[in-house]
């Protein structure tokens, strides 16, 4: 009778074991956090490669090979009906991009994208993409994955603010996807989406970077997106153009976002009632271009291919470059599905091919064929428009695998990001969101609210109490009210902090007296750095770290020590001085200090 | 929590609050769409690539058939049609390359050659078609170092070109570039190959000439000859390696062999009667008494004072005629050691005669004109 209930007592034992893990799993955050950036990063990779693929699809059905010209005028204007009605019907949240939609979730609906509007971006998305519109996949596909990884987030219990962390996650999984760009789109994700490139979820972003790549290699395989014949700089005269590139690059990123900003405030000035129509603007105008110049349809990648070959003429690489800007814009504004990504490259790559073609036919032993210059240009027109100046370099790299190119791409990102910033104050995703109504912090406010360092608060320290002193003794020498811990030093060498409370409570509990020391050790919080007994700052630190760190320590008042040596006090933060450095009132400071 | 430290781990993702049923629900309900989105990728990239590639093999076919018909631009844009759509086939990129060079755009099939060559450096029609490009740019240096690559890369079959094409290419720019010991090392391989082809084994007989190997020619034209007596250019080759082996009379016999092949041929007749005027005038054929060889000497030095005596000379070739005026003027007697002494000494002085002259001054244009200039080599020899 033995025998039949060894498997049992087996299933019962491993199932005690996954229940174990689960719960694990449940209550270790860095377990879990591995566990989703993976998860995230595999799921969102094959959902972005079946978005990818199914767009193809459904373009390669509605476009068959020598089909009419009519279905180049019909179908997107069918297709921006159809898909506007349901945009506006069922799927809100889902028009345009998908960038600032995901900002807004991170900044202003605690990591909150609902399944709704996930749904509507991948099918109708897909469905307008493949029609003709000539916007891209990409941003769209970031929003599905934020959503993807908010949806499984809130699934799983966790807290608004773990959420929010998800949403750049599954942004980064999603751009690997998409632009088989995996560094690029965790440098994006943490530029763009986050806002700040130390933001501490790096690990894993990079995982679900990592991890959607490989899920798209091993569906579609090792290929980049463009491929590209090895350029090099020809003579460093060259440079001179491809600074020129990079001016001229920055001025049609200003012309771009411009018209597209002045556009959409135009259509929402329209009757609320038009809404739904609206889209049809663009899919008709895409429609009549795209009847003539069946180029402009689309996201146009394989006319990104032609030019970075070098492998089209001067007239229609400019003719391509005017009706893309005009077609995004309007397309964009108008109210369809889908991101201006795929487009910012198509332009500059007929930019860039442009500008090339005339270098090179008036400096033919100076200059690389027109195929570099497209290469640049669309690194430029992403520095300009997106205004992602790190990730458009990575991303150029990525996109074509051709490292040689690596001086004058930088030269003409920087100059047309300069341009951009100079002549567009607003970066067009946060002009986007304004234009919704949504103050999302700016880079600036951003950069300012992480940035303000410990050294603006530091105070100088008073006079250090030696350890060995008796802790009644040193009640007595204590007499700043607004500290709530004493630096003790011996011999020149700072030993730590000693609360004021410890100290009061040693005082009254011992009659044979306690000293500093005693007091120290008795209370003593060990510190996250491992080579530091006491918790303490740096200068270089920021106040947010400060806060982090007094809220471990359980003081309001923490040390700020030497990075070369910890023994060497440098002065002392508290809680009010990080308020004063933030601007907060001197009277409210008083008013709340140890309330 | 530590920044820091969260910084270069992950994510701080602070423990679920789902009950552990949503918990695992929610795994299995993620685990269930990877899966799901697996097979669907799969699937459908799979039916992606199938019709890409069935398009792209249309579009090469036409692009074959333009080709063939001359119509360059359209193959070109058949064939880049086809490379984009199966990125993965090099026969594809080849054959675009190939139709670039044809259109005579040599920068842009440089670069395609190049991306084809980074993904599969054995290639050998890439290589080839490098080569090509790399010599017409005036770089037969790189282009001789591609040309090995193609001849010892990997040839697909169905297109166009073998190794042994690639190797006559280069055999036939080392001629040009009469780099005679290369061209030697490139025929010996080839020496015993394509016997049944007899052109080009008559080819490589020729080039083993060219190559400075008349010893070689001979055997190969004896081969082609064995096969096939009546072939006049074998008999032609064997001629003109006789000649260049110092085997006058056996040069004549072929040359008057391939002249009855083909008597109407000016150029064999020309050979045979230079091979005729050799094997008369040659001073050091054997078997010839010393008296002959005395007379033989003594003509050659007359024909080359008459020769050399129609340039204009400077000090140096005047004083040296002068001196071969006076040898010209002196009898040696009936000595055999002073015939010999003498028909040596005439000798000597004929091609420093011969030598002091100004360059191309002296036609060639007789078959007793070009039998001295040959004869002359030959002594220098």
């Amino acid at each position: 009778m033995e025998a039949p209930t060894a498997p049992s007592s087996a299933l019962v034992r491993w199932s005690g074991r996954v229940s174990v893990l689960i719960e694990d799993l449940r209550r270790k955050e860095d377990r879990l956090a591995l566990v989703l950036s993976l998860m995230i990063g595999a799921l969102v990779g094959l959902i972005v490669v079946a978005f990818i693929l199914l767009t193809g699809r459904l373009a390669s059905h509605m476009y068959p090979p020598g089909g009419s010209g009519w279905r180049r005028l019909l179908i997107p204007t069918a297709g921006s009906l159809a898909t506007g009605y349901l945009l506006f019907k069922y799927f809100p949240n889902a028009r345009g991009s998908g960038i600032p939609q995901t900002r807004a979730a991170v900044f202003i609906h605690d990591g909150r994208i609902s399944l709704r509007t996930v749904l509507g971006k991948f099918g109708l998305c897909s469905a307008s993409l493949a029609s003709g519109i000539a916007l891209g996949r990409e941003g769209p596909a970031v929003q599905i994955g934020a959503g993807v990884a908010s949806v499984i987030g809130r699934r799983l219990g966790l807290s608004k603010e773990q959420v929010k962390w998800l949403i750049p996650v599954g942004g980064a999984a999603a751009l690997a996807a998409a632009f088989n760009t995996p560094i690029a789109a965790i440098i994006f994700a943490l530029e763009e989406i986050m806002g700040d490139l130390q933001a501490p979820i790096l690990g894993s972003i990079v995982l679900s970077s990592a991890t959607s790549w490989m899920v798209l290699h091993l569906v579609l395989g090792d290929e980049p997106l463009f491929h590209v014949a090895g350029y090099t700089l020809v003579n460093p005269i060259e440079l001179l153009f491809y600074a020129v590139l990079g001016i001229v690059g920055g001025f049609v990123s200003v012309a771009f976002v411009k018209l597209l900003l002045a556009l959409r405030i135009r259509f929402s000035r329209l009757p609320k009632a038009s809404i739904w129509l609206q889209p049809v603007a663009g899919g008709l105008l895409v429609g009549l271009m795209g009847y003539f110049v069946p180029e402009v349809l689309g996201v146009g990648y394989d006319q990104v291919e032609k030019v970075l070959n070098g492998d089209m003429l001067f007239r229609v690489v400019v003719m391509l470059a005017m009706l893309k800007v005009i077609a995004t814009a309007v397309c964009y504004a108008s109210g369809n599905a889908g991101g201006i990504f795929g487009p910012t490259m198509f332009i500059g790559a007929m930019l860039g091919a442009a500008v090339g073609q005339i270098a090179h036919t008036f400096f033919p032993t100076l200059t690389a064929g027109p195929g570099a210059y497209a290469l640049v240009g669309m690194g430029a027109a992403f520095a300009g428009i997106i205004r992602t100046p790190l990730t458009s370099v990575i991303m150029i790299f990525e996109v074509t695998r051709d490292y040689s190119i690596i001086v004058p791409l930088m030269i003409a990102n920087m100059l047309a990001y300069f341009i951009s910033q100079k002549f567009q104050r607003e970066p067009i995703y946060d002009a986007l969101s304004r234009q919704d109504g949504l103050h999302l912090p700016d880079a600036a406010t951003r950069a300012a609210t992480g940035s303000v360092r410990v050294v603006t608060a530091i105070r100088e320290s008073p006079e250090p109490l030696p350890p060995e002193l008796a802790a009644s003794a040193a009640l007595a020498l204590v007499h700043d009210t607004q500290l709530d811990a004493w630096p003790v030093v011996h011999e020149g060498k700072f030993l730590g902090m000693v609360g004021i409370d410890d100290l009061v409570k040693a005082a009254r509990e011992d009659v044979d007296g306690y000293s500093v020391q005693q007091v120290m050790d008795r209370s003593r919080v060990p510190s996250n750095e491992s080579d530091a007994a006491f918790e303490h700052l740096h200068t270089d630190h920021t106040l947010g770290q400060a806060l982090a760190r007094m809220g471990a320590s359980q003081h309001n008042t923490l040390p700020v020590v030497s990075r070369a040596n910890v023994t060497i006090l440098l002065g002392l933060v508290t809680l009010p001085d990080i308020l004063r450095a933030y601007g907060v009132d001197d009277a409210m400071v008083r008013a709340t200090a140890w309330t | 929590m530590d920044v820091n430290r969260a910084s270069v781990a992950a994510a701080p993702v602070s423990p679920s609050t789902a009950s552990p049923s949503l918990f695992i629900g929610t795994f299995g309900v993620v685990f269930a769409l990877i899966a799901f989105f697996l097979v669907f990728d799969t699937f459908v990239a799979r039916i992606d690539t199938d019709e890409a590639q069935s398009r792209a093999l249309s579009s090469f076919k036409a692009g074959t058939r333009f080709f063939d018909g001359g119509k360059f631009d359209d193959a070109a844009e058949q064939f880049s049609t086809a490379a984009a759509m199966d990125r993965e086939n090099i026969t594809y990129k080849v054959a675009l390359a190939r139709v670039t060079l044809r259109q005579g755009d040599m920068e842009t099939a440089q670069t395609l050659l190049r991306s084809i060559l980074q993904q599969d450096p054995t290639d050998g029609s890439a290589n080839v078609l490098m080569a090509r490009v790399l010599v017409k740019q005036g770089q037969s240096e790189e282009g001789i170092a591609y040309y090995h690559r193609a001849v010892y890369g990997q040839w697909r079959t169905g297109e166009p070109g073998t190794s042994l094409q690639a190797r006559f290419e280069l055999i036939n720019l080392l001629a040009a570039t009469n780099a005679k010991q290369a061209l030697l090392a490139e025929l010996l391989p080839i020496q015993d190959q394509s016997l049944e082809d007899l052109t080009l084994r008559d080819s490589i007989g020729y080039l083993f000439l060219e190559a400075g190997s008349p010893a070689r020619a001979a055997d190969v034209f004896h081969q082609v000859l064995q096969k096939d007596g009546k072939n006049v250019r074998a008999n032609t080759g064997l001629g003109e390696a006789s000649l260049a082996l110092g085997n006058y009379a056996g040069a004549e016999t072929e040359f008057t062999r391939a002249l009855r092949l083909s008597p109407r041929d000016t150029v064999i007749a020309f050979r045979r009667d230079v091979a005729q005027n050799l094997a008369e005038m040659d001073p050091s054929a054997r078997g010839l008494r010393l008296s002959d060889r005395y007379q033989r000497a003594r003509d050659l030095l007359m024909l080359t004072v008459q020769t050399v005596a129609r340039c204009p000379l400077d000090s140096v070739a005047s004083a040296t005629a002068a001196v071969a005026d006076s040898a010209l003027g002196k009898s040696p007697g009936q000595s055999g050691d002073a015939l010999d002494d003498f028909a040596q000494a005439n000798l000597a002085i004929a091609q420093r005669l011969w030598k002091s002259r100004p360059a191309g001054c002296v036609s060639q244009f007789t078959p007793k004109e070009r039998a001295l200039g040959l004869l002359q080599d030959a002594l220098a020899r």
